[in-house]
């Protein structure tokens, strides 16, 4: 079977990973943290984050047939088997969250009598039908996906920047302490989240040299996009509302009136994108899940690691009380993220450099 | 684990390839009685077959037997290019020469003057040659008989295509004939790179099958996959296309038609200019074309016919009906039952008006009106065209509206589903249509449970599915995925022919240069006025 990705496709798999739940809630907490300098904070953020993924890029390129199983337990020993294990938990509940968080927003905005344990467990049967056939078919079903879900989200938020946009809500300008910045950046470089599957996806390319230019053209999409989504919505909405709301991103299309005269209620249309925003970014993690236990255990096929992942991911999506208790959850788990993206691979790095150099000398 | 278990308990068979229908063991003896005996014994009881013995040579020493069926054979065939012939002729020119016992070189050679001779010494395939319109002819003293092609029945003549009309293009439609068929095909493609390979399948039926592609165009890979899923059909009658449709696609599970059928031989010719593969079933008059993708399917002839503007403004017209039909009741019945806040105020409030005193809900309506409109399109295709005509109407125009008077529908829910109904008709491959109509139903139920994002679920769900299908090993999605950017200048427009130097890829030809047709314009000569 051959199972690999080209490098259009790679850069069209990182950038559906990336865009997903947090494109919603990104101008929130920003706003909060940096007020009208968050457009600042995504640049910068999305400059670390390109720092972050060269990082494991050029750590997995040192290795171009394994992923980060093999080569963890290959330079660190031990506690390769650690960072293993605690990557896969890492994954899976990164996974349960995204999950979570997809569906209080489908709750909240689309089915507000549906219990939210049925958007859950419809969402993974659908990323388990995907995920089955494995990384190809991911990648070409976000090549076909990534065109419907960005076309409509600029023209729309584009239409309402024009139409309600205003810009003095960005001033004052570059008013920002040291302290502001770092937090704001972290709440950005967060939102990145989701590359770290590159850990496991390098040796699945064809050209695995390449994954250092696919994440670097991938997050730069990202971060125009989010630059976007986080200017207008402060524009339109202004500081302090957006950082109220839980869901801004997805709120200023109902709050918005004069765009609405050519085309109403364009929040629909945006909903349903939605959902395949969150299956695009819901599935490469499960897989990678799957992926990776299949890689630890030494199997020889990924599938069979699916489906008992699905109640895992259902239990752990299911485990906060509320959406708050949730984002919180999702932030103490993403300085993991954070940790395997900056720490881990500098850590491989230098012991593959002291076993090449010191130990073989 | 599954799948593996499964190849864990599969026994290893030996793959099966088409055996011979005719269990004929007996064989050809020198004797022409003895041999008569064996035909009477084989055609026992088929009183169509005819045995003609006659003599001829010198004092008419020689002894011959003519076998064929009445009726598929043109007798004046028989007549002019074997009897009359070795009766006549051989006797004038051996008396003049010596008298000499006539070998079966020289009756083939110089004696029959029919183009279409075979020999053979196999009683299979003499008895297969008269069953399919040949005649045979055993010649007292040889245990060889002679095959002339002597084929020749009533069939119906070369007509428009009512499947597929256009207002611009050849009226040339397929026939029941197979050689017609492949006849049509090369008048329009004079190239010596046309390859015609024939096939019987049907193990009863002995259904004569064409394959025809482009040597140096179409992909060996795919012609070899062709080659072999014809090969492994074992199924005792074939009588159309759609049959043989149904045996070598491959998924037999997925809604999509993975074949492209054409009644048109412009169609087929153009399909084979890019690298496709033309399957014909004898007695059927639709050809299968293979690899196709999904756009494939949304293409007609015409819209290479036609100008650019019109032809990429019609495009973008059939891509937007298909999305109608699929997702039209779907969408009404999640807004009404789910999010009747997400429709604009005003258009809200009149809905609500004209729904007050229906006593179902919305989904209960959809599925009411979308099943009659099924049964509406049923009754009006199996009845004679004008009752069908009248049922329409009646059905259509009279039952809705006393339906709505009625206070059983509402007029809105008429609109939608007669709307998907129109969009479904503008659908140009019959099969896709149908598969998408019972998608409407999936989209419907999926929508009643979970409103829009039932809908979105769907949808993700067709797009993997449509994702991972192939058909004859390309994508079906092809220009969609993993394709060439420039393919797009022909999915959902149809940009000037000039621009489209490349053949698609779906059919992986070998060779993707189309043409080198640089010129953009033609401007006027400009002539000196002296």
């Amino acid at each position: 079977m051959n199972d690999k990705i080209t490098t259009p496709q790679t850069i069209v798999l990182i950038i559906t990973t990336l865009i997903g739940v947090w494109i919603t809630t990104l101008p929130a907490t920003l706003a909060e943290k940096s007020g009208p300098d968050s457009w600042l904070m995504v640049i910068i953020g999305g400059g670390i984050s390109v720092l972050g993924a060269a990082i494991v890029t050029s750590t997995g390129r040192q290795f171009p047939e394994k992923t980060f199983i093999e080569y963890s337990v290959e330079t660190l020993g031990v506690f390769g088997h650690l960072f293993n294990l605690g990557l896969i938990i890492y994954l899976v509940i990164l996974t349960g969250m995204v999950v979570r968080i997809f569906g209080e927003v489908i709750k909240v905005f689309l089915l507000d009598r549906t219990p939210i344990e049925v958007i859950i467990l419809t969402m993974l049967a659908l990323c388990v039908y995907l995920t089955r056939h494995g990384i190809e078919p991911i990648a070409r079903t976000a090549e076909v996906l990534l065109p419907i879900l960005m076309l409509p989200v600029i023209i729309i938020y584009l239409m309402i920047i024009l139409f309600n946009g205003d810009l003095s809500n960005f001033m004052p300008f570059l008013r920002l302490d040291f302290k502001e910045i770092i937090a704001g950046t972290k709440a950005t470089v967060v939102s990145f989240l989701g590359f770290e599957v590159l850990l496991l996806f390098i040796p699945l390319m064809q050209n695995p040299h390449q994954s250092t230019y696919s994440s670097f053209v991938a997050i730069l999409m990202v971060s125009i996009l989010y630059l976007f989504v986080v200017v207008t919505v402060i524009a339109v909405l202004g500081i302090v509302e957006t950082s109220l709301l839980i869901w801004p991103g997805i709120s200023v299309l109902r709050m918005t009136e004069t765009a609405g005269t050519v085309f109403p209620r364009m929040d629909v249309v945006i909903l349903s994108l939605w959902s395949i925003a969150g299956f695009t970014t819901i599935s490469p993690m499960l897989f990678a899940s799957a992926f990776g236990i299949s890689r630890i255990l030494k199997a020889r096929e990924f599938k069979s690691f699916i489906v008992p992942l699905v109640p895992v991911a259902y239990m752990i999506a299911m485990f906060p009380k509320d959406v708050l208790e949730a984002r919180k959850a999702v932030e103490a788990v993403s300085n993991m993220g954070l940790f395997y993206i900056f720490v881990v691979p500098l850590l491989i790095l230098t012991a593959h450099w002291i076993r090449r150099r010191v130990l073989n000398r | 684990m599954l799948g593996f278990l499964k190849n864990l308990f599969k026994k290893k068979q030996p793959e099966k390839i088409y055996t011979r229908p005719l269990r004929i063991n007996d064989r050809l003896s020198r004797n022409l009685e003895k041999n008569l005996e064996t035909f009477k014994n084989i055609f026992k009881d088929c009183d169509d077959v005819i045995f003609k013995r006659f003599c001829f040579g010198p004092d008419g020493k020689s002894k011959g037997l003519l076998i064929f069926i009445d009726g598929l054979v043109e007798k004046e065939r028989i007549h002019y290019g074997i009897l009359e012939p070795l009766i006549y002729e051989i006797n004038l020119k051996t008396f003049n020469n010596k008298k000499e016992f006539l070998g079966i070189d020289y009756i083939v050679d110089q004696g029959i003057t029919a183009p279409e001779v075979k020999r053979t010494k196999e009683m299979r395939e003499l008895v297969e040659a008269a069953l399919s319109g040949e005649t045979v002819l055993i010649i007292e003293g040889f245990n060889e008989g002679v095959i002339v092609g002597t084929r020749g029945w009533k069939s119906r003549n070369v007509e428009e295509p009512t499947s597929e009309s256009a207002v611009r293009g050849p009226r040339e439609g397929f026939v029941e004939n197979l050689k017609t068929n492949t006849t049509l095909i090369r008048r329009r493609l004079r190239d010596n790179e046309l390859k015609v390979k024939m096939y019987k399948v049907g193990t009863r039926t002995n259904t004569e099958v064409a394959v025809l592609y482009v040597e140096d165009l179409a992909n060996p890979e795919v012609v070899k996959e062709v080659d072999n899923r014809i090969r492994k059909i074992n199924k005792d009658a074939i009588q159309e296309s759609g049959e043989i449709e149904q045996l070598i696609e491959d998924d037999w599970l997925s809604p999509f038609p993975q074949v492209r059928y054409t009644e048109r031989p412009d169609v087929a010719v153009s399909s084979l200019m890019e690298g496709k593969i033309a399957i014909i079933v004898d007695t059927s008059p639709f050809v299968i074309l293979v690899p196709m993708s999904f756009i494939g399917l949304l293409q007609t002839s015409e819209d290479y016919f036609e100008r650019w503007y019109i032809a990429s403004f019609i495009r973008l017209l059939r891509f937007t009906g298909i999305f109608i039909s699929l997702m039209m009741p779907g969408l009404y019945v999640a807004l009404i039952a789910f999010h009747p806040g997400m429709i604009p105020t005003p258009l809200a409030l009149s809905i609500a008006a004209t729904r007050e005193g229906v006593p179902f809900t919305a989904l209960v309506e959809a599925l009411i009106m979308s099943f009659s409109i099924e049964l509406l399109r049923e009754a009006g295709l199996r009845l004679p065209a004008p009752i069908g005509q009248t049922v329409g109407m009646v059905g259509g125009i009279i039952v809705g509206e006393a339906a709505v008077r009625a206070g059983i529908v509402s007029p809105i829910m008429v609109i939608i589903v007669a709307f998907t109904a129109i969009s479904s008709f503008a659908t140009p491959n019959y099969s896709l249509a149908a598969g998408i109509r019972v998608l409407t139903f999936v989209v419907l139920g999926a929508a009643a449970f979970l409103g829009l994002y039932g809908i979105a679920l769907v949808f993700m769900a067709l797009v993997v599915h449509l994702v991972t299908l192939k058909s004859f090993g390309s994508h079906y999605l092809s220009p969609l995925v993993s394709a060439r950017l420039i393919e797009l200048l022909d999915t959902f427009i149809r940009a000037p022919l000039f621009m489209l130097k490349y053949r698609p890829g779906v059919s992986r030809p070998q060779e993707y240069k189309r043409q080198r047709n640089e010129r953009r314009d033609n401007p006027p000569r400009e002539e000196s006025e002296d």
